[in-house]
């Protein structure tokens, strides 16, 4: 007999583990008695502690709607950057069914276990339905027209001290709105979204690289791809998808090779052909030795780098800077020189015969490689470097712009790309690629709004952890000028790095003002003054862009509960009203409002979209921003369709180009000439293969970066001897606001908890399910132990995932920032964990 | 010759254990011969009247009396094997213990019963019909593979009687099972709040529309993840959701499908004429 399966250890039992470690005995009996109490009342269910079966009715909901009736239409899945297409069953004003899109490119009818349960993130209980405002007294509940009031109030005491919060969930009209609102209307730039604590470190990757913004490849190349890598990335449970779409290739005889280097066993070593564990931040050094067997093999792709590339350094990569300095391929070979296979063991743990392995698969140009990453490589103090050298391994080696060679960056967010990158809703950027810093830039955006010149501030705003800092530092402080934060689609209370200091410190300042729109109270609306109930995902209009270019519409399918409005609306009420009190910045140049555009209908008539009865009305407000949005979309060659075009498609990858009969053509493979229409075309009159026709040197050319390995600015040390490392799991979705309310994923995964190597639990004297303290120089938190799960770390790391906010672990964490993009390291603090005082055993 | 030699004598001796032995062996074959036989006819009588994995499972046991060295068993072997702390849970249950039986003519298995009930039990695994299933029991973390080994493919599955224990898996094949399926912990009294939540989720629909009396219902749901008919409605399925005619395997000869629920709706059923139909009154 050949053993095929590991045999599942009696810790490795998920079930096992939680209904030992959650129940007290008393509590475990009780309600394995009341399940089987409910089981022999259906004789038919097995009697399992597990089968309670779930309440499947609501008061409200008389009978379980019939599948006769439903109507079906589109939308993009409401959670992670992957941007699957779910098909929305309705009936009666409620969605009732949801299934994976058959007509979407990305996911081909399948999704994951949130996707399929997404339809119940509308019905959690404790919706929020009223607008509330903090009193003396407790909160109370207020009307939309005292809410808008109150903010309206906020921004004329201070406008240059107002702030937005956002993130990659916004719609890109949502985001455009917001945008439009803190730049062009109060010119202050003190705008940036989560997106910054996500995949800034990719943005300023591809633009030190190629000079402008998001992945040339796209999920195509998963289907060809001959090797897959996953940089300290873990898709099996954070864009289950796109995994299934590659490894479920195997079973129709493909031959896929996974490569998973990682600083933790989880479920996609699993599947892994290898496995190469390293040492926190010392996956530069392993680019580094890549790169270093490409030269000493002369493996490299020598005529791609001849008649493709410039090299790139840094002049003290202590002081590392976006554009740092020319270099030369003689200074790149021997920057290279000293990551030896040895030399690389030493510092990564990563044998040396795997980074050989790695430079002999990069140095056959018959095979197609593609990279993969996500947090791993974003959430890194070194997130730009690591993310340019790999870059820098696919084209030293030339694994780019085929179908299936690419290095190929994940978002986390279903927007990611679509808001926060494209629309540009950062402190220091304007829609479409520009620069809040450039007056060309400028001045255009100015002329598209019709804005006086001179309206838009050209000083960058506060990035996140600026922003924070400045409403938790006192006004009169320097620094502290951010008094207000109007907080949209996001949960910084619990996503923010070290909370003590980023958030917490906010309380005690009395004359700072936190607004916050959400759909349920979260950690953040801890701290809020006002609440805004929103509409969510299909209670809305919306456009998401995914992880592969592709934007992505949608229309409103049911209304939203109570009083909860768009959040989009929210910011043009706000607006109106500044307008209606005379607000000079509400204005255009000739006195309109600053969103008369967006108020036109067809026949050019104003219709009030600010009063909440029309926004549903004449006019559909996403389409109108959306066209004014897409004239921002050339200068990038980022170029969108009409909207109408999003409408019948199911997504569409810019560059998304009008052909000569009248049809818009997307695109698949960027600066690559068989594919992107920008190709500039060589001189035998046919596109060039490759193109990079952003080139930072204006060249064609894209820039192979060396960057050196130095340390983390925190290790490991005699007091604080473990790293601590932090992530998602599969069945939740970021801070869990929205799948913590879902039965059958709360059930599946219901609090957090650590994962240890049974080495270390050992020596520590905790057992699985034990209650363990975890405590860095910031901030200390207790979780039960567990052994031998999902997820395994080496000896000497630990892994938390954050996603319940009754544990915060970002108490914990270390908000320490990438230098270049700002985006703090989630994945690696120094931490010592000890049996908790109050653990049970 | 009267003196004979002790050598003889003691020769002699040899002679007639020899014949002993000769009669003992004869015995023994004879025995033998005759337990052989019997053993066929027994097993042949056993074969026509129990299922053969009763005897595979009487083996096993028996090897375990005899405390012999045991071969590794078979993943497919391990279901129906004799292990562990469950020796007497399956003695107990083994009258009832069948292997999933071939699909021919001759083995027609009990369809019937409470359909409302066998759908409740759907149900009550599923947020709406057509959601993935959560997994009543506890999983290994990381294996994909143990699923397969109970939630067999090709429409086998590991039943108790008429108590399907685990259903075949209907889909073709993903790698990725946790992906889709995930395990329900069990919720304490204070963690009720858990699961209040609103979404009324579409009922698995009880019947097909049939265009007339013996006409073959339409399927009322979408066929995509449920490619495999036998899975649900074969011998291996709950007895009130079995085909009364399982071995017919062409079910989608008769049986029609949903072009709405397949996700094939929306375009143009016919060709828009070049002409106008003149009303019937004209």
């Amino acid at each position: 007999m050949t053993r095929t399966a590991r045999l599942p250890k009696p810790n490795d039992l998920e079930i096992s583990f939680m209904s030992t470690l959650q129940l007290d005995r008393r509590r475990f009996l009780k309600s394995v008695a009341m399940a089987t109490a409910t089981a022999a009342a259906h004789e038919s269910f097995a009697a399992t502690s597990n089968n309670v079966p779930l309440p499947l009715l609501d008061p409200q909901v008389s009978d379980p709607p019939s599948i006769d009736g439903v109507t079906w239409d589109k939308a993009p899945c409401r959670f992670c950057g992957t941007g699957c297409h779910v098909m929305v069953g309705t009936k009666d004003n409620r969605v009732v069914a949801v299934a994976g899109d058959r007509h979407a490119p990305v996911n081909k009818g399948l999704l994951c276990v949130k996707g399929y349960h997404v339809g119940s993130i509308l019905y959690g209980k404790d919706r929020l339905t009223k607008p509330l405002l903090k009193t003396d007294t407790g909160y109370k509940a207020i009307s939309w027209d005292e809410a808008i009031q109150v903010i309206a109030k906020r921004v004329t005491r201070n406008p240059k001290g107002f702030a937005i919060y956002g993130s990659g969930q916004w719609t890109i009209p949502e985001g455009y709105a917001c945008q439009k609102f803190i730049k062009g209307g109060l010119s202050n730039n003190h705008i940036d979204p989560n997106a910054r604590l996500c995949m800034a470190s990719a943005v300023t990757g591809f633009i030190g690289t190629y000079g402008v913004d998001e992945p040339a490849g796209c999920y195509d190349d998963l289907d060809v791809a001959d090797v897959i890598i996953t940089w300290g990335n873990n898709p099996a449970e954070m864009h289950p998808v796109l995994f299934s779409r590659f490894i479920d290739r195997r079973s129709r005889g493909e031959k896929v090779t996974l490569i998973d280097i990682g600083t933790r066993r989880t479920r996609t070593t699993e599947l892994a052909n290898e496995y190469l564990c390293f040492k926190p931040h010392t996956d530069l050094a392993i680019a580094n030795g890549i790169m270093h067997q490409l030269i000493v093999n002369e493996t490299y792709d020598k005529q791609f780098i001849e008649k493709h590339c410039n090299f790139r350094k840094q002049v003290d990569p202590h002081k590392p800077t976006l554009k740092g300095a020319p270099s030369t391929f003689e200074d790149f070979k021997q920057a290279v020189a000293e990551y030896t296979p040895e030399k690389v063991e030493e510092i990564s743990g990563v044998p040396a015969e795997k980074i050989v392995l790695l430079g002999k698969l990069f140095g056959q140009r018959d095979l197609r490689i593609t990279s993969l990453w996500c947090m791993g490589m974003n959430q890194h103090s070194a997130g730009t470097m690591i993310n340019n050298l790999v870059h820098s391994v696919h084209l030293l080696s030339g694994h780019f712009g085929k179908p299936g060679d690419a290095p190929t960056s994940l978002t986390g967010q279903p927007s990611a790309c679509g808001t926060a990158r494209e629309v540009g809703t950062l402190a220091h950027a304007l829609p479409g690629g520009r620069l809040v810093a450039k007056d060309a830039h400028r001045h255009e955006t100015e002329d598209l709004w019709n804005l006086p010149r001179g309206r838009m501030n050209p000083k960058p705003g506060y990035h996140t952890v600026k922003m924070w800092e400045s409403i938790c530092t006192p006004t009169h402080e320097p620094g502290g000028e951010v008094d207000t934060i109007w907080v949209q689609v996001t949960n910084p209370g619990q996503t923010l790095p070290n909370l003590h200091k980023l958030f917490d410190r906010k309380d005690d300042l009395k004359d700072k003002f936190l607004i916050v729109s959400d759909v349920y109270p979260t950690a953040t609306t801890q701290l809020a003054d006002l609440i805004l109930p929103s509409a969510m995902w299909v209670e809305k209009n919306g456009i998401f862009g995914n992880s592969e270019r592709r934007t992505q519409q949608w229309f409103r399918q049911v209304t939203p509960p109570g009083d909860a409005r768009d959040d989009c609306w929210q910011v043009i009420a706000v607006a109106r009203a500044l307008f209606d009190m005379g607000f000079e910045g509400m204005k255009d140049k000739d006195g309109k409002f600053l969103f008369h555009p967006q108020s036109l209908d067809e026949n050019g008539n104003e219709i009030p979209i600010w009063q909440w009865e029309h926004y549903y009305g004449k006019v559909n407000v996403d389409k109108t921003i959306f066209e004014e949005y897409r004239q921002f979309s050339r200068l990038k060659h980022k170029d969108l369709a009409p909207y109408d075009e999003y409408v019948k498609a199911r997504g569409l990858r810019w560059p998304v180009v009008e052909q000569p009969d009248g049809t818009w053509r997307e695109t698949g493979f960027r600066f690559s000439g068989f594919d992107d229409p920008y190709v500039r075309k060589g001189p035998d009159g046919k596109p060039m293969d490759i193109d990079f026709y952003h080139s930072t040197t204006s060249d064609g050319r894209a820039q192979v970066w060396h960057y050196p390995y130095i340390d983390p600015p925190e290790m490991p040390d005699d007091q604080y001897p473990f790293w601590l490392c932090t992530g998602r799991v599969l069945e939740h979705w970021h801070s869990g606001t929205m799948t913590r309310r879902v039965p059958q994923l709360a059930r599946a995964v219901p609090r957090s908890y650590v994962e240890i190597h049974p080495d270390d639990a050992r020596a520590a004297n905790i057992g699985n399910g034990r209650l363990v303290k975890i405590e860095s120089r910031r901030g200390s938190i207790v979780l039960p132990a567990r052994i031998n799960g999902r997820g395994q770390p080496p000896r000497g790391s630990i892994f938390v995932p954050f996603f319940d906010e009754t544990k915060l672990i970002n108490n914990v964490t270390l908000d320490v920032t990438c230098p270049i993009s700002k985006e703090p390291d989630y994945k690696k603090c120094a931490v010592r964990i000890s049996v908790a005082s109050s653990s049970r055993g | 010759m009267s003196e004979k030699s002790p050598e003889n004598k003691d020769a002699n001796q040899p002679v007639v254990s020899s014949n002993a032995a000769t009669v003992i062996l004869f015995i023994v074959i004879a025995i033998g011969a005759v337990g052989y036989l019997v053993g066929i006819r027994h097993a042949s009588r056993v074969q026509q009247t129990e299922h053969p994995v009763h005897l595979a499972m009487q083996e096993t046991r028996q090897q375990n009396q005899v405390d012999q060295v045991q071969l590794a068993m078979m993943y497919k072997q391990i279901r129906d094997g004799n292990l562990g702390p469950n020796v007497n849970w399956k003695t107990v249950v083994e009258p009832h213990l069948i292997a999933s039986p071939q699909i021919t003519p001759t083995s027609t298995p009990e369809y019937g019963g409470d359909k409302t009930q066998a759908l409740a039990k759907r149900d009550a695994r599923r947020a709406y019909n057509g959601a993935p299933p959560t997994i009543p029991h506890a999983i290994p973390s990381t294996s994909v593979q143990a699923c397969s080994v109970c939630h067999g493919e090709n429409g086998q599955s590991l039943r108790i009687g008429n108590q399907v224990i685990a259903p075949p898996i209907p889909h073709e094949k993903y790698t990725n099972c946790t992906q889709c399926h995930v395990p329900q912990n069990p919720v304490t009294d204070d963690e009720q709040h858990w699961l209040d939540n609103s979404f009324a989720g579409v009922q698995t629909p009880k019947q097909g529309e049939r265009a007339y009396t013996g006409a073959p219902p339409t399927i009322p749901h979408s066929v995509w993840m449920r490619e495999s008919c036998m899975s649900c409605h074969g011998p291996n399925g709950q007895s009130a959701l079995r085909s009364g005619h399982v071995w017919r395997t062409n079910c989608l000869q008769c049986h029609g499908q949903s072009a709405t629920l397949n996700q094939f709706a929306g375009e143009n059923q016919f060709i828009e004429p070049n002409f106008k139909l003149p009303a019937a009154d004209e």
